[in-house]
């Protein structure tokens, strides 16, 4: 007696794929949102950065050239301040020694040579 | 009589600058105690827990109760162990963060409210910063156990690899300055934080502030599962207090940094005049480093940890080439639109 058998077999087409895959939702901005936003704060960033040091430099140059403007008068003012104590020390020494006998001439340079040179004491 | 008098300045000077010294130690000291209850804390909310609230009000004192606790447990020592290295460990470490705490005392809190304006401050503070890995490995090695040898190797090799980075990021802070001196920075930035233009660059620093302090992503040294609990195994009581501490206090540290070089420092808007006596500036930049604090322990209630090679990958084959793109691109913008500080 032959039973009549019958092979299990796999649905016309096939069966369908296994369904394994995460459904997650996609949140957020996407990826060349973000890389757009990042570079745009970037962007404005530097731009501040750069005129903060532009005037960084500014201030700078103001300093220095405020600095070689003023040379010249702090130059002028020690000198003329140099001068004046220079002579108010000769005139000290002329009435403290008029009356020694054989001092020799008041301010007369210790160099035989006749070339000016500049004080080297501050007098004070 | 002269001398004397001499002796006695130099007597008062001393201790003048011992007190100038310890006004920033010591409001760091306890800074660092009220970290951990601030840590917990906050780690409580995330999880909507209550924390600790029984010692003190709403739990404040929460940090001595523990550091009483410790304090009064018995030290055990290996008996194997190498004794004079395995108490040497947990002191170098904290005495290296002590001396990060001579950090404190170039840290300027505001407009001449530093102990140091030391022209090289970045140069110290990396300096400084590295040398606490020599504790991690001296105590890894002397308790004799494979556990904590093999967190000492792991905490190693991670500090230094992202120490790479952390210094990537800095001098990119720097290139940007053209000085190192945290004050000079911190002016730099009067015109915009640091954190705008260099956004990207702030994000990989804090990666690598995360990992330099072996915080949660990166706290695989600490891994309870894998670990026993890391470098410091063997480490009991009054040694474990140590390495403790100076594992907070180097979280401040970084987050005091960080809040001066990319959130401005002690600069805040100019929204009113302050003519009263009270300096806000040291104020605003504790609030910067809070807000760091508070970061540093948000990334812990949130994020995995990762694995060894994953941290490991993460550092050489992700972060270092985009630093080194950056120490790139910041110079050659600096250079292109001729807007170089000097």
């Amino acid at each position: 007696m032959s039973v009549p058998y019958r092979q299990d077999m796999p649905p016309s087409g096939g069966f369908e794929a296994i369904k394994y895959k995460r459904n997650l939702p996609f949140r957020g901005p996407g990826g060349l949102a973000i890389l757009g936003g990042v570079t745009a704060i970037c962007a404005y960033g530097f731009y501040r950065v750069g005129k903060g040091n532009l005037e960084k430099r500014e201030l700078r140059r103001e300093k220095a050239w405020s600095r070689i403007h003023l040379v010249p008068l702090l130059l002028a003012e020690s000198d003329r301040d140099a001068y004046r104590r220079e002579q108010a020390a000769l005139a000290r020494e002329r009435e403290i020694m008029k009356d020694v006998p054989g001092w020799e001439q008041v301010g007369r340079s210790v160099y035989s040579s006749s070339r000016y040179r500049s004080p080297e004491i501050a007098i004070l | 009589m002269l001398g004397i008098n001499i002796n006695k300045i130099a007597l008062i000077s001393v201790i003048f600058n011992l007190i100038d010294v310890l006004s920033v130690i010591l409001p760091v000291l306890l800074a660092v105690a009220f970290m951990t209850i601030i840590e917990r804390k906050q780690l409580a909310a995330h999880q909507r827990r209550v924390g600790p609230n029984t010692v003190g009000y709403y739990g404040v004192l929460q940090p001595i109760a523990d550091a009483l606790k410790l304090i009064v447990k018995e030290t055990v020592i290996p008996s194997q162990s190498n004794k004079v290295l395995f108490y040497l460990a947990p002191v170098s470490t904290l005495i290296f963060s002590l001396l990060g705490y001579d950090l404190w005392g170039i840290i300027p809190f505001g407009q001449g409210l530093s102990l140091s304006d030391f022209s090289l401050g970045i140069f110290y503070t990396l300096a400084l910063s590295s040398l606490g890995i020599f504790g991690v490995l001296l105590a890894g090695w002397s308790a004799n156990s494979k556990y904590a040898f093999l967190g000492s190797l792991r905490s190693t090799s991670a500090m230094i690899s992202y120490e790479l980075i952390l210094s990537s990021a800095i001098l990119i802070v720097i290139i940007l300055n053209g000085s190192l001196n945290y004050i000079t920075i911190i002016e730099n930035q009067q015109a915009i934080w640091f954190i705008v233009p260099l956004l990207p660059v702030f994000i990989f620093y804090f990666i690598a502030i995360l990992a330099e302090t072996s915080r949660t992503p990166f706290d695989l040294q600490e891994a309870e599962s894998e670990l026993v609990a890391g470098f410091f195994t063997e480490h009991s009581s009054v040694p474990f207090v140590f390495f403790f501490l100076s594992e907070y206090s180097s979280i401040i540290l970084f987050s005091c940094i960080t809040s001066i070089l990319f959130l401005g420092g002690y600069n805040m808007p100019e929204l009113f005049v302050n003519d009263t006596f009270i300096n806000l500036q040291s104020i605003v930049l504790g609030l910067k480093t809070c807000i760091i604090c508070f970061m540093f322990v948000l990334v812990r209630a949130t994020l995995p940890r990762l694995r060894y090679d994953q941290l490991i990958s993460l550092c050489w084959l992700n972060l270092l080439p985009v630093a080194v793109a950056f120490i790139i691109l910041v110079p050659s913008i600096l250079v292109a639109f001729d807007i170089a500080p000097y």
